[in-house]
C-alpha cells in the first residue's frame, strides 16, 4: 500500500553521515600504533599497522557509498544537498589522509631521531583529538536537526566548530616545529629522509585539516 | 410491492453515497488520523474513536456548506432538467465513478482527493445531462484555482506557525517555562477557527454574502474562554519548568505538544468532516430534492443524509482506514509532536475555514502542504519531493478522468432507462 503522507518522509541522509564518520573515526584510530611502532623502530608493525588502516578505510569508503546511496535527488533537505556532499567528501578526505601516511611509512623504513620523538607523538595526539571533536559535531547531527539548526543546539554546535578550529591551529603549530626540528637534522639525514618525512608531517597535518573543514562546513549548515 | 423505479434510484443513489463515503473514510480520514498515530500522541483505538466523533460533529455543524456547493454549485439544475430522473442518474452517476476513480487509484498508490474527484465526475454528470451549459464553468474554475491555493496557504501558515513556535518557545532556555503563558495562545485559536467556521456557515460560491464581523466576534470571545479555560491546564503541565535543564525542559514540552495532538486530531477530524463527508452527501441531497421533491421529509431534513454520510465515513474508516493509519504512523515517526502539533492545526484551519465558505478542498493535499511548511522551517529530516509532484500530477488527472468516465456513464444510463 503507497499513501502520499506515508511516501513523503524520506530516510533522512544525515543519518548515514553519522555512520559514515564513525567509520572514519575508526580507521583514523589505528594511526596511534601505526606512529607508535614508527617511533619505536619496528618496521614489522608498521606494515601491520597500515594493513589495518587500508582495511579500515575500505570500510569507511563503503559507509560513504552507503550514504550516497540514500542520497536520491528529489529530496527536500533541511541543508543544502551540496553542502552534505561536501562535508561527506571531507570526513572521507580524513581517512584517506590516514591511509596516504601509511603508505608513506611502508614504502620506506624511516629512522625517528631522538629529538623528534616526542613532539611527533604529541603531534599525532593532537591531529586525532581534532579528529575527535569533528565527530562529536558531526554526532550533533541530530540534536540540530531538532532544533531546526537553531537556539541552544546551535550555540553547542558554534561552541564546538570554534574549539576544532583552536585545536586544528595548534595542530599547525606542532607541524611547523616537527618541520624546523626535521630541517636542523638535514645534515645528519638522507635528502630522501628530510622529503619523506615532510610529506609524512603533511599527510598527518591534512587529516586536522580536514577535520576542522568539516567544522567549517557545519558552519555553513547554521548560517542562514 | 410493485417494482417502484423512483424507489430504486433512490435507494441506488443512497447506496452509492455510502460507498464514496466508505471511501472516504478508509483513506482520506485515516491519512488525517496517521499523522497524529505516527507521531505516538494517540492509539489507533483512540484515532477511530475520535474520527467518528468528531468527523460528525464537522459535518453537522458546519458541512452543509460545502454540501450545498456540491449539490447545486457545480451543475446548474435550471439547465438540467431538475426533477427528472435523468438529473437524479446524472448525480448518482457522478456518486459512483469518484467512488470507483477513488478505489482505482488509491490501489496504486496515486494521492487521489476525494474532492477533486467528486467535482470532476458531478462536471462529465452535467456535460452529459444538460451540455457543456449545464456546467456552472466559473465556479467549477474557482474551486480548482483553491485546489492549488490550498495547499500552500497550509503550507504558509505551517511554516509561520512554526517559526513563531521557535522563536517564542523552543529556542528558549527553558521551552517549557514559555509554553506556559503561551500554549493557551496556541490552543485558543483553534477553538475559535471552529466557532467561527460553525457560525459564518455561507456558501459564497452560491453568491449568498452575508457579514462576517458577528461571527468574527463571537469567535473572538471563544478564544479568550477557550484561552482561559486552558491555562490552569498549562499551568499544571510546567509546574517547576524553571528547575529543568534545557534538555529535560525540552522533552517535557515536547510531551505537552504530544498531550496537544490529542486536541488537534479531533481538529483535523473535525476540519474533515466539515469539508468531505460533503463529498457524498451534496449529491445525494440532490437526487433527494430532485425525487422526492423539495417538500419531502429527506429536503425538509438534511441531517438524515448527513447522518448516513458520516456513518458511511466511520463504516469505511473502521473496516479498512486503521491500514491506512497504520502505513501512515509507521511512516512519519520523523514528525515530532511539535512539528505534528504545527502541521496538523494549520492544514485544519485551512481546511474548515474553506468549508466556512462552502468551498471543497481536498484535506490529504492540505496536510501534504502543511508538512512540508514545516520542513521549510528546516525541521524535518528529508522530505521526498517525489511525492510533491504526484500530487500535481493528480490534480491534472483526476478532474479529466472522472469527468470523462461520469459523462460515458451517465449517456449511457440515460439512455438505457
Amino acid at each position: 500500500m503507497q499513501l502520499p503522507l506515508a511516501k513523503l518522509f524520506a530516510r533522512s541522509p544525515l543519518k548515514s553521515v553519522v555512520q559514515q564518520m564513525d567509520a572514519v573515526v575508526e580507521c583514523a584510530h589505528a594511526v596511534g600504533p601505526l606512529l607508535d611502532a614508527l617511533v619505536a623502530g619496528d618496521q614489522g608493525q608498521v606494515t601491520t599497522a597500515a594493513k589495518v588502516i587500508s582495511k579500515l578505510e575500505g570500510a569507511a569508503d563503503d559507509a560513504k557509498n552507503e550514504f550516497r546511496a540514500h542520497m536520491p535527488h528529489r529530496l527536500m533537505l533541511p541543508v543544502a544537498r551540496r553542502d552534505v556532499l561536501r562535508l561527506v567528501s571531507q570526513i572521507d578526505a580524513i581517512a584517506d589522509s590516514a591511509e596516504d601516511l601509511a603508505v608513506l611509512l611502508t614504502m620506506r623504513k624511516m629512522d625517528v631521531p631522538d629529538g623528534m620523538k616526542a613532539p611527533l607523538l604529541l603531534f599525532r595526539d593532537r591531529v586525532l583529538t581534532c579528529v575527535h571533536t569533528a565527530r562529536e559535531l558531526v554526532h550533533m547531527l541530530d540534536d540540530l536537526l531538532a532544533a531546526g539548526f537553531r537556539g541552544h543546539a546551535a550555540e553547542a554546535a558554534h561552541a564546538l566548530i570554534e574549539r576544532l578550529a583552536r585545536e586544528e591551529h595548534d595542530t599547525d603549530k606542532l607541524q611547523d616545529q616537527l618541520a624546523k626540528i626535521v630541517m636542523q637534522l638535514e645534515n645528519d639525514m638522507a635528502p630522501v629522509a628530510v622529503m619523506m618525512w615532510l610529506k609524512i608531517l603533511k599527510e598527518l597535518g591534512d587529516m586536522a585539516n580536514h577535520a576542522e573543514n568539516v567544522g567549517d562546513q557545519f558552519r555553513l549548515f547554521l548560517a542562514r | 410491492m410493485a417494482f417502484d423505479p423512483a424507489f430504486t434510484l433512490l435507494a441506488l443513489a443512497a447506496l452509492a453515497g455510502f460507498y464514496l463515503a466508505w471511501n472516504i473514510g478508509a483513506n482520506d480520514v485515516a491519512n488525517a488520523m496517521g499523522t497524529a498515530v505516527g507521531s505516538g500522541a494517540i492509539r489507533l483505538a483512540t484515532a477511530l474513536v475520535i474520527a467518528g466523533v468528531f468527523e460528525f460533529a464537522g459535518a453537522m455543524l458546519v458541512g452543509d456548506t460545502v454540501s450545498q456547493t456540491l449539490e447545486r454549485g457545480v451543475i446548474d439544475a435550471a439547465r438540467f432538467d431538475f426533477g427528472t430522473r435523468d438529473y437524479a442518474i446524472g448525480l448518482a452517476v457522478a456518486l459512483f465513478t469518484a467512488g470507483g476513480w477513488l478505489n482505482v487509484a488509491s490501489s496504486r498508490g496515486w494521492p487521489v482527493s476525494t474532492t477533486h474527484s467528486i467535482v470532476g465526475a458531478l462536471v462529465g454528470a452535467g456535460i452529459a445531462g444538460g451540455g457543456f451549459d449545464a456546467v456552472r464553468w466559473p465556479t467549477v474554475g474557482i474551486i480548482a484555482v483553491t485546489w492549488v491555493v490550498t495547499p500552500i496557504l497550509g503550507g504558509l501558515l505551517a511554516y509561520a506557525l512554526f517559526r513563531l513556535m521557535q522563536s517564542l518557545v523552543l529556542d528558549a532556555r527553558s521551552p517549557l517555562a514559555r509554553l506556559r503563558w503561551w500554549g493557551p495562545v496556541f490552543v485558543a485559536p483553534i477553538f475559535a477557527t471552529v466557532a467561527f467556521a460553525a457560525e459564518f456557515r455561507t456558501p459564497a460560491l452560491l453568491g449568498s454574502a452575508i457579514d462576517p464581523r458577528p461571527a468574527l466576534v463571537d469567535a473572538a470571545l471563544v478564544a479568550l474562554v477557550s484561552g482561559a479555560l486552558v491555562v490552569p491546564l498549562f499551568l499544571r503541565a510546567t509546574r517547576g519548568a524553571e528547575a529543568l535543564s534545557h534538555n529535560e525542559s525540552m522533552v517535557r514540552a515536547e510531551r505537552v505538544f504530544g498531550r496537544l495532538q490529542i486536541l488537534t486530531a479531533c481538529f483535523i477530524a473535525f476540519a474533515h468532516g466539515s469539508n468531505d463527508v460533503a463529498n457524498a452527501v451534496g449529491p445525494l441531497a440532490g437526487v433527494f430534492r430532485s425525487i422526492a421533491g423539495a417538500s419531502s421529509a429527506v429536503a425538509t431534513a438534511p441531517w438524515v443524509l448527513t447522518l448516513l454520510g458520516a456513518v458511511g465515513v466511520v463504516v469505511g474508516l473502521a473496516a479498512y482506514g486503521y491500514r491506512v493509519i497504520e502505513t501512515v504512523g509507521t511512516a512519519i515517526t520523523e514528525l515530532t509532536p511539535t512539528r505534528g502539533f504545527v502541521a496538523e492545526a494549520s492544514a485544519s484551519t485551512v481546511i474548515v475555514a474553506a468549508s466556512g465558505i462552502g468551498l471543497p478542498v481536498s484535506a490529504t493535499h492540505a496536510l501534504v502542504g502543511a508538512i512540508v511548511g514545516v520542513g521549510f522551517a528546516r525541521s524535518i529530516g528529508a522530505i521526498n519531493a517525489q511525492v510533491l509532484r504526484s500530487v500535481g500530477t493528480s490534480w491534472l488527472v483526476t478532474l479529466p478522468a472522472t469527468a470523462v468516465a461520469a459523462a460515458a456513464l451517465t449517456r449511457a444510463l440515460i439512455a438505457f432507462f
